[in-house]
């Protein structure tokens, strides 16, 4: 397998942006504890046989603020992430043109449309001890339910 | 045969399963865990009084709902779930096996291992691959092993075995909503590299297996199996309609003896079951499933709550029973209605989905329309003759006044409702004129409470002053005064602002009362606000809303709240949160957010939505003028209909 096929895809490897996009949300971020991690994946890595060598861009809570990075996703066992978020090919396009915006409002958009999906792979209770109560609110997380 | 089963031939038709003559071609569905039990599994009086309603709601078939069958717990789904994994859990399910049987129908109990959603008791969940949760509150996953899935096949064997010893027909198991069934057989969350995975024949082995070994544990007693006809998680890698439908034939070339075809996974990213899903949206599915299995007993019932729809389906052959759940909890004698013809007298399942956003908060199932459910255990909550019959004057005929006059009425009072307005409804109607899920819903309740009270003889005067004057003049008349004038929206409170003169009451704007211009400011984030700004941008204005909270939807139900946002981002509604109005000027208003900025938004009309405020003054008018005086719904504390009803209710099996 070359390497271009497992890359990450375009947007999500603009670690600069990323940076950009999260210190502009500080305040969302700042009751993260620290170590904190979110890892963000093209939906082919946890769509049925996938690639077993996908990339993920990683957001950490650092003392300064959220770092960002790219390394292998590996597996939803492996990821060594509190949530994970796959995206779809229309949300990525999407997040392309926002990045420089309101990169979490179009966050909360397309994971309301269906464009994103999150997995938690720490519990509710582990995730809220850590701080995400209001930034996965913000993102729409809350919403999503077992009651439609 | 009665108008009703002339009418609903088809729904009352009796048939038969193998040897089995059922009387009718309505299926009970186990669709709702009551958490009604203990923690442990057994069953409480509390349940086997519910259970005793079911089996008395008239249907052919009554399946008991779902009874986890192993003891480590990795099946459960819910705090309070019923247990079948032992003998000792055996002599309630006989009770209720004896209640359905007393009642001519036949007997159906669900097994249920919920999979993905299950082990609540534990800190993880059990699956046939480590995918994690898209839905936190669930546990963490743990693959299942080989050996565990031969232990879990043989514990639904044993808990099937069991269920017909404690005399019920048949028994169920169930992929619904995403369960350890549907976790095996769909590729989401079916990754695995052995016979159990990769291929829909190996994925839908557990599946064969567990029927295999249901059917050897009980010989000739019915299996039904629920299947989903779509699951809507195939962009998430899940499976096709088209593997969904294959996978039945597994099913049924497995031996099945009827296939219930359901809708959605609970982390499904669409809807499947709520008001915003018009009626008969999924029958489609079950269409095709029966034109597929033309020889298999097909039942359906998903966002299928009208039993005359549910009629014409079984006419055009579209499956062979209607499957009913949540329609039956907001009205257990709807199937006596309708083969008495008094279908106008039914209460209709309004799809609130307060049943399931309890549930999820792990608490007993209730519903909006139905105060009883789950009381029937409680004397207090049974209408009875009033031992002094009394005349009883209510004032309001929103949901609250009118659930007590009819409920009293019906316990022999005298009952004389005061109306301000020309109609029965109250603030329901305002929200009926808006609601972009299905007004249609919300008006029902007001067409059975026009309904009822002119059955019930309660007397009800329209354009009655409710003021403190007149009802002073009328007191006289009565033993028992019931305050049930709602809420408002508190106007005063603006009363700081500049301009304040300018705003347009919600309230008013919402039943007509008030015109608006093109450019509109809602000020509140909550169900009336939300309401009123949707519509209004439906009709053509241009919406923003203003919020002084930190989120919109505070006081929305929990399963509504993800509509609300959903409405106002695809309506593209602007939101302001933590930000406040400073002032309201011709043409725009000010605000300032939190962080102290400033700004102006343009309006041509601004609409004061909140805050609410019960209209409580007539308690103090009229506290010593009366024998009785009571208070109920928004008129004690704003809150909504779910209140309003049953503090309605209890008052008027009370007086």
């Amino acid at each position: 397998m070359t390497a271009h096929m497992t890359a990450l895809p375009a947007v999500l490897a603009d670690t600069v942006r990323w940076r950009a996009a999260l210190a502009r949300e500080a305040g969302l971020f700042a009751p993260l504890a620290s170590g904190a991690r979110i890892g963000l994946v093209a939906e082919d890595a946890v769509l049925p046989g996938g690639p077993t060598d996908a990339r993920m861009l990683v957001w950490e809570k650092a003392r300064d603020g959220m770092a960002v990075s790219e390394c292998e996703f590996g597996s939803f066992e492996a990821a060594d992430v509190d949530v994970l978020i796959a995206i779809d090919a229309q949300a990525q396009a999407e997040l392309d043109r926002e990045l420089s915006g309101d990169v979490i409002a179009a966050m909360r958009r397309l994971l309301r449309a269906g464009h994103l999906l999150f997995f938690a792979r720490r519990t509710l209770a582990a995730l809220e001890d850590a701080g995400y109560e209001g930034l996965l609110e913000q993102m729409g997380f809350a919403f999503l339910g077992a009651c439609r | 045969m009665t108008a009703g089963e002339a009418k609903l031939a088809h729904l009352f038709a009796p048939t038969r399963i193998g040897s089995l003559e059922i009387p009718n071609r309505i299926k009970y569905g186990a669709c709702c865990v009551s958490n009604y039990n203990t923690r442990d599994g057994h069953i409480t009086p509390r349940e086997l009084a519910r259970t005793r309603v079911i089996a008395s709601t008239g249907c052919g078939i009554i399946t008991n709902q779902g009874a986890y069958p192993d003891p480590r717990g990795e099946g459960k789904a819910y705090f309070r779930q019923v247990a079948l994994f032992d003998d000792k859990f055996m002599p309630q399910f006989e009770t209720i096996a004896g209640y359905i049987r007393d009642a001519g129908a036949i007997a159906i109990q669900q097994i249920l291992h919920a999979g993905r959603y299950g082990g609540i008791d534990l800190g993880y969940c059990v699956q046939p691959s480590i995918v994690p949760q898209t839905l936190p509150h669930f546990r963490p996953p743990r693959e299942i092993t080989k050996a565990q899935i031969r232990q879990t096949i043989a514990e639904h064997a044993q808990a099937a075995e069991r269920a017909v010893r404690a005399g019920f027909h048949g028994t169920e198991v169930t992929s619904f909503m995403g369960y350890l069934l549907a976790n095996f057989n769909s590729r989401f969350t079916n990754r695995r590299s052995d016979e159990y995975g990769g291929s829909l024949e190996n994925r839908g082995r557990f599946m064969r297996e567990l029927i295999d070994a249901i059917k050897q544990a009980t010989p000739g007693h019915p299996l039904v199996v629920r299947l989903n006809g779509a699951e809507l998680m195939d962009r998430w890698g899940g499976n096709s309609e088209e593997e969904c439908f294959e996978l039945m034939q597994q099913a049924a070339q497995a031996g099945v003896d009827m296939i219930s075809v359901t809708v959605g996974w609970q982390e499904a990213p669409e809807s499947s079951i709520g008001r915003d899903i018009p009626p008969g949206h999924w029958n489609r599915l079950a269409a095709k499933a029966k034109r597929l299995l033309p020889g298999v007993p097909i039942a359906f019932g998903v966002r299928l709550p009208d039993p005359v729809m549910a009629n014409d389906c079984l006419a055009r052959g579209e499956f062979d029973f209607w499957e009913v759940c949540r329609p039956l909890l907001a009205d257990p004698d709807l199937i006596h209605k309708a083969r008495e013809g008094r279908l106008d007298e039914a209460r209709r399942c309004i799809g609130s989905l307060n049943c399931l956003s309890r549930l999820f908060r792990d608490l007993p199932y209730s519903c909006t329309m139905n105060p009883m459910l789950g009381h029937e255990v409680e004397p207090e909550y049974h209408v009875r003759p009033a031992a002094v019959k009394k005349n009883v004057m209510v004032i309001g005929a929103g949901p609250a006044g009118m659930e007590c006059a009819i409920t009293a009425a019906k316990r022999g009072h005298s009952v004389t409702v005061f109306e301000r307005g020309e109609r029965i409804g109250g603030s329901l109607s305002g929200y009926a004129a808006h609601d972009l899920a299905r007004p249609e819903d919300l008006a029902s309740v007001i067409s059975h409470y026009e309904v009822m009270s002119a059955k019930q003889g309660v007397r009800i005067e329209f354009g009655a002053e409710v003021n403190p004057k007149f009802m002073r003049s009328r007191l006289h008349e009565f033993d028992v005064a019931v305050v049930a004038a709602g809420a408002r929206i508190d106007m005063a409170a603006w009363r700081g602002v500049e301009g304040h003169e300018r705003l347009a009451d919600a309230i008013l704007v919402a039943s007509g009362k008030a015109e608006c211009g093109e450019r509109v400011v809602v000020l509140g984030g909550g169900k009336i606000a939300l309401t009123l700004a949707e519509s209004l941008k439906k009709r053509g204005h241009a919406i923003t809303i203003v919020e002084a909270d930190k989120r919109i939807a505070a006081d929305v139900m929990p399963s509504f709240k993800w509509r609300h946002n959903t409405w106002i981002e695809e309506l593209g509604i602007p939101v302001h949160t933590s930000t406040r109005v400073t002032r309201i000027a011709a043409g725009c208003i000010d605000v300032v957010n939190d962080k102290g900025v400033k700004s102006s938004i343009a309006a041509d009309t601004v609409i004061a939505a909140a805050p609410r405020i019960a209209n409580q003054a007539l308690f103090h008018e009229l506290e010593w003028m009366v024998d009785e005086l009571h208070g109920i719904g928004d008129a004690l504390i704003a809150r909504g209909i779910d209140a309003a009803i049953s503090e309605g209710y209890r008052l008027g099996c009370r007086i």
